[in-house]
């Protein structure tokens, strides 16, 4: 990401030797180092009990418990999905963030849920996390794990799976959060097709147009990440985008700083960033 | 210890690789002769991630059978998936490997076509979900209209039919590039940095393990 603030100029001479030679690598290691100091002091700011900014209402938060509510009304069960789901991926910890609360809800309402995956190691903490939804409303035989499937990790055969489920079972609330690629647009009209109610969230820049025109909410990029911190309730958590809200502001002034000095013929900036 | 064993394991391997991506000493320690540390940890998670691979044939068949064994609605087609899928493992496994003629002339024939197909879709949903979501309602939705429309005409001949490219301004073809090189990019990169940072406080949740919905906390 720093390469988007990186204009065309020649990489400087080699970094005190034990550093990876390639660009940007202290200059990350700064801002990597920076932004968790910055976690940490909102978090021990959060665990004294000091006041911390609340993160603004986001819309299509509010969206989930509405949908999950028509769900219930309509006996029609709830589907919530992602494409990309590498265990390893933040994408995917934001999902389970968003999965866990939509468990919660439909545990709580006895509404039935479907989890559709494409990757067959998260589908399993997938199928924990709802289970333990269930359990915790204190519902375990309601818990059905044929619900939570894996379809295929083949992308069109993972949408023509989504796709083909949405018809048969005609879900009442469809959530497409994650990571997504071309299956998007298929999956959010196979949801359209049987009227439900579409939330997404994605941090994926490409797919973005094609949520906003055929979602009733969508949540743009940094939404999906802050949503999934909001919706813990934990002070500890928010202090964590905070940092990430204070990170921001400190790099729209070194860009615009970057900007100026460099038209005036400077490339201090762009230097200091490609070491 | 259910709990805390995943958090400071998490932690452990969030410090290896970082450490893999910024310490040089590190990412080419050699455990022995041509074989680095790096590298034998990428085999054991890729082997891991194989292995896995057959909790997800357990999944389907237990799925798709359980639909073939209550008889529930289309329960001919799960029938017909549980045959494609192992008979497709078995020729590739026992009958010559994924080099095989059959195996790959099965997918030429069936999986690539199937492909395009899909992506051919794509087209047809974009025009029925924008004729159903583009209402000019403000100012914002009258801009989106219009640039989309210039954008639509500078890719198309009959955009530069009606305003040429070596005209002024270039055309559609030189305002669409114009959108797409500054308005867009420059949103595109706003949105980018925004996700950066946000993907940066996931991480650290994760690593500093106060996000603990991956063991099946529900907080």
């Amino acid at each position: 990401m720093l390469n988007l603030l990186i204009l065309a100029a020649e990489a400087p001479a080699r970094k005190w030797g034990i550093f990876v030679p390639d660009d940007s690598t202290i200059a990350g290691l700064f801002l990597a180092l920076t932004m968790g100091i910055l976690v940490y002091v909102m978090i021990q700011r959060a665990r004294a009990g000091l006041p911390i900014p609340e993160i603004r209402r986001i819309a299509g938060l509010e969206a989930f418990e509405e949908a999950v509510g028509r769900a219930t009304e309509m006996g029609r069960p709830v589907h919530i999905t992602t494409y990309y789901q590498d265990v390893g991926d933040y994408d995917t910890w934001a999902f389970w963030a968003y999965l866990a609360h939509v468990a919660k809800l439909c545990a709580s309402y006895d509404t039935r849920i479907i989890n559709t995956n494409s990757e067959w190691l998260t589908m399993t903490v997938n199928e924990e996390i709802i289970r333990q939804a269930y359990l915790e409303a204190g519902r375990p035989d309601a818990f059905n794990p044929d619900d939570v499937r894996f379809m295929s990790d083949w992308q069109f055969g993972y949408t023509m799976g989504v796709a083909g489920m949405i018809a048969r079972e005609k879900p009442a609330a469809n959530f497409l959060v994650g990571y997504f690629y071309a299956e998007s647009l298929i999956l959010a009209e196979a949801g359209a097709l049987v009227g439900a109610i579409q939330v997404a969230a994605t941090s994926s820049t490409a797919q973005l147009p094609f949520f906003v025109a055929s979602c009733d909410y969508t949540m743009i990029g940094e939404e999906f990440y802050a949503g999934a911190a909001a919706l813990s309730r934990e002070p500890v958590i928010y202090g964590s985008v905070v940092a990430q809200d204070v990170t921001r502001v400190a790099l729209v002034i070194l860009i615009i700083i970057g900007a100026v000095l460099n038209t005036i013929g400077s490339s201090l900036i762009v230097d200091m960033i490609k070491y | 210890m259910k709990r805390e064993v995943p958090i400071v394991l998490t932690f452990l391997m969030t410090l290896l690789r970082f450490c893999f991506e910024m310490l040089e000493p590190m990412l080419n320690y050699q455990i022995y002769e041509g074989v680095t540390l790096f590298s034998r940890i990428s085999f054991s998670v890729t082997f891991m991630y194989c292995m896995g691979l057959f909790m997800g044939l357990i999944n389907l068949t237990r799925v798709h059978g359980n639909t073939i064994r209550r008889r529930r609605e289309h329960w001919i087609y799960s029938v017909w998936l549980l045959i494609v899928m192992y008979g497709y493992a078995i020729l590739g496994l026992f009958f010559g490997g994924m080099e095989s003629k059959p195996f790959t002339w099965i997918y030429d024939a069936i999986i690539v076509p199937l492909d395009s197909t899909m992506f051919s879709m794509l087209a047809f949903f974009i025009a029925s979900s924008a004729y159903r979501a583009f209402r000019i309602r403000n100012l914002e939705s009258i801009i989106m209209m219009v640039v989309a429309f210039v954008v639509m005409l500078g890719n198309v001949s009959l955009g530069e039919v009606i305003w040429s490219s070596e005209s002024f301004l270039g055309g559609f073809k030189g305002i669409k590039d114009w959108f797409l090189a500054i308005p867009n990019a420059a949103s595109q990169r706003a949105i980018g940095i925004g996700i950066f940072l946000g993907s940066y406080a996931a991480i650290l949740r994760v690593a500093l393990g106060l996000e603990k919905r991956y063991l099946g906390s529900l907080d």
